[in-house]
């Protein structure tokens, strides 16, 4: 004997109601009676206390041939014992009881004649007790205590115990009306306080499947004072095995209790990536059908789930895509990489274009073996629009450093042309005239008379001061414009540069050419004469250095100057301060030279270390001076 | 037979006071013609044939030193004065490599002019010292 004492809340008139005699009965039939667990319950050594007359038993059923087997001995038992029956089932299993009791060799034509077994139809008798939906207390009782009564006075002994089955509970229930079902329950246990009998409900185990009737089975359970297991466990022969199958039906219960909190887990990463609005998150098979959908997906592409899911994701992609196969590559990709990003063109479901970040990753099982391929699909089309307005504005940008460098060069070519003027000026019209004035004042020098010594002194003073004159125009007019540069090239002019140079500052300057060095493109020439000048004024003005180096000279089909001193170099910090723009560190002088070397094609490079600055800078020779400069 | 000579230069007053300096000087020379560009100057020196070219070197398009030059190359028999602003210790070199026979500064025309033609005329050199010269 095995009892499972299940502890509920003690409101039941059944409650402490006799365990029934168990015993097997013999061949295949096993009496479900025999394992009787009592919900709740006084302890054990009470059990002899419990009355027969007053329990309140739940059979739980697989087939319906075992309730109807485990009905024929109940009811066969009270027959027997000169009780009364009541069957309150439906068509099917009052037939099957009256046949299996038949079978039995219980007299049931009889026993219907004596009034010891009245049957009904379970839902014509709940049609009759029910009222908006629920079971009608007044209807019930006065319905029920007249088919009691009846049994109680056809019964053949004194006290009998009438046995009772209902079956309304489980319709109700079936029907998904699990309150009335409950309800129901618990009026039969209001009846039983003042009428003697013992009740048998039964419900089919199918209807308890889903995880939302856990709570409701406990509350049916608690409705009686016994329940009887299904016939996986009442149809076990011993003890043994039945303690064995609770054994089995722990472990499952531990199993079922993982697997819930992982399903727990798993909904709610569902819930969540269904809630992502920002990203379309959704699974392919391995063919590339879209097997899950979310929200963002929804917001993103325009599709509902019922609409895309089944479909091949192939319908994003615009037709030119297609044909060229490449949502097929990427899941091939995916598939040997074990993810594939890409950026591009996608299309929504109104036909729509919006610009993508799509992330494909192969999804593997335990095995390693691909069941599919997860997809995040961002939207970034805003983000490549910023892009653009970005490119623009550097475009524009750049546009605007072009007009101011064209304005730049236009500036400098104004301010060459300018100082050309002046410079011609100067040594055209005052230089000549200062030239000749001196010429005829040293002329009447020589013709004057020894007499007027004063006029001879101040005819000197007047050829010093127009020699002054002279020299200082000679020198402004030469460094607006270098002195020969047009009529001799740098290979003269350089030199003669120089050596006014060294005279204002001081600086000794050397000066190396290659012999065969021949003229160049006006232009060019003059750009780097203005390069050799602006280095030279930097020597002069920032480095400190004692010397200045030129070197000019042919390297590569281009001619590079090169100014070389000794000083104690640019400041790394101006080369900081600037940035990557280190020409600008070094004022607007360079960044002239610069300018001019761009202008001819060519380049300017400064290096500085604290032993001192090498500026160089290199121009392509144009071909055609190739050409005449290769000996033929 | 008066040595003759021909004045190029693109500045009406230079040639003025040239001609007032040497007529004043020597009027036992005379000025054979004049020239204010490189052009006129080569016609002027192969037609008049003079025995000394006085000769600027700037001047508008074409340089005095390529006119010399050419003087040379032509094998022309006059003989070449340059007569300069320019005041540089590199002039004596480029007048030479120029094929001309010496040079005078402007500036010391009145002290140098008339020597350095009789030089010339005497079949020497002048490149007068740069460092008297030179500021």
């Amino acid at each position: 004997m095995t009892a499972i004492i299940i502890p509920v809340e003690d409101t039941n008139p059944f409650r402490g109601g006799a365990i029934e005699s168990l015993s097997r009965t013999g061949g295949s039939h096993v009496s479900v009676s025999k394992v009787a667990i009592f919900v709740s319950g006084p302890p054990l050594s009470r059990r002899h206390e419990f009355d027969r007359h007053s329990t309140h038993t739940v059979q739980f059923y697989r087939e319906d041939r075992s309730l109807v087997e485990a009905l024929t001995e109940y009811i066969g038992t009270a027959l027997t014992n000169g009780d009364a029956a009541v069957v309150i089932a439906t068509e099917a299993h009052n037939a099957a009881l009256v046949r299996e009791l038949n079978a039995s060799g219980f007299d049931i034509a009889k026993a219907v004649a004596e009034g010891r077994y009245q049957s009904f139809e379970s839902s014509e008798v709940l049609s009759q007790i029910m009222a908006d939906g629920m079971p009608d207390e007044l209807k019930f009782t006065s319905l029920m205590r007249g088919i009691i009564d009846r049994a109680a006075s056809a019964a053949r002994r004194d006290r009998p115990c009438i046995a009772v089955f209902g079956e309304m509970v489980a319709l109700l229930w079936a029907e998904g009306k699990h309150a009335a079902a409950i309800r129901l329950e618990e009026l039969w246990n209001v009846l039983a306080r003042t009428h003697s009998f013992s009740l048998r409900c039964a419900y089919p185990m199918s209807g308890f499947g889903e995880r939302s009737h856990g709570g409701s089975f406990t509350r049916i359970c608690a409705e009686h004072s016994a329940v009887i297991p299904d016939e996986s466990y009442t149809a076990l022969f011993s003890d043994d095995e039945r303690l064995r199958r609770v054994a089995e039906l722990q472990q499952r219960l531990e199993t079922l209790e993982k697997e819930k909190a992982l399903h727990e887990s798993e909904r709610q990463l569902r819930l969540l990536v269904e809630a992502v609005q920002d990203f379309a998150i959704f699974m392919l098979d391995t063919d590339g059908r879209i097997r899950t959908w979310n929200l963002g997906a929804q917001r993103i592409k325009g599709y509902k789930a019922a609409e895309i899911i089944g479909r091949h994701f192939s319908c994003f992609y615009s037709e030119e895509d297609v044909r060229a196969g490449k949502p097929q590559r990427e899941l091939e990709i995916a598939a040997r990489e074990g993810r594939v990003e890409d950026e591009g063109w996608r299309i929504r479901k109104d036909g729509s274009k919006f610009w993508a970040n799509v992330v494909i990753a192969a999804v593997k099982d335990d095995g390693g073996n691909i069941i599919g391929f997860g997809k995040v699909t961002r939207d970034i089309t805003e983000r490549l629009s910023a892009q653009r307005d970005l490119e623009e504005s550097q475009r524009k940008l750049q546009d605007s450093e072009r007009s101011l460098r064209q304005l730049s060069l236009h500036l400098l070519r104004t301010q060459d042309e300018e100082r050309r003027r002046i410079g011609r000026d100067l040594h055209d019209s005052l230089g000549q005239n200062l030239a000749v004035l001196k010429m005829k004042l040293d002329s009447l020098l020589n013709r004057s008379n020894e007499n007027h010594l004063n006029d001879a002194k101040d005819l000197r003073q007047c050829a010093q001061m127009t020699d002054d004159a002279v020299k200082e125009v000679r020198t402004i007019s030469y460094l607006l414009y270098p002195p020969m540069l047009e009529e001799m090239g740098l290979k003269s002019a350089i030199p003669w540069y120089l050596e006014g140079f060294m005279k204002r500052s001081g600086i000794v300057t050397d000066f190396e050419i290659s012999p065969d060095f021949k003229r160049l493109p006006s232009d060019i020439e003059l750009a780097l004469f203005r390069v050799l000048q602006e280095s030279l004024t930097n020597v002069h003005r920032h480095s400190g250095s004692p010397t200045a180096d030129v070197r000019l000279f042919v390297h590569d089909d281009a001619v590079v100057l090169k100014v070389i001193d000794k000083g104690h170099g640019v400041s790394t910090q101006s080369f900081e301060k600037s940035g990557q723009d280190w020409i600008g560190a070094l004022g607007v002088g360079l960044r002239g030279m610069s300018e001019r070397m761009r202008q001819v094609g060519g380049s300017l490079e400064v290096s500085s270390t604290t032993d001192g600055t090498i500026v160089t800078a290199t121009v392509p020779i144009p071909e055609a001076i190739e050409a005449e400069a290769k000996p033929s | 037979m008066k040595p003759r000579i021909l004045v190029v230069d693109d500045h009406e007053i230079v040639r003025e006071g040239i001609r007032t300096l040497l007529g004043r000087t020597r009027s036992d020379w005379e000025i054979c013609g004049e020239a204010s560009n490189a052009g006129d100057a080569l016609n002027a020196i192969r037609t008049l044939e003079p025995d000394i070219v006085i000769l600027d070197i700037t001047m508008p398009g074409t340089s005095g030193l390529e006119v010399a030059l050419q003087v040379r190359n032509l094998r022309l028999p006059s003989r070449v004065l340059i007569f300069t602003m320019h005041d540089s210790e590199r002039l004596a070199t480029e007048v030479r490599n120029a094929g001309a026979q010496g040079y005078v500064l402007k500036s010391q025309a009145a002290r140098d002019l008339v020597l350095a033609i009789e030089r010339i005329l005497g079949g020497d050199t002048f490149f007068g010292p740069p460092s008297l010269t030179s500021a």
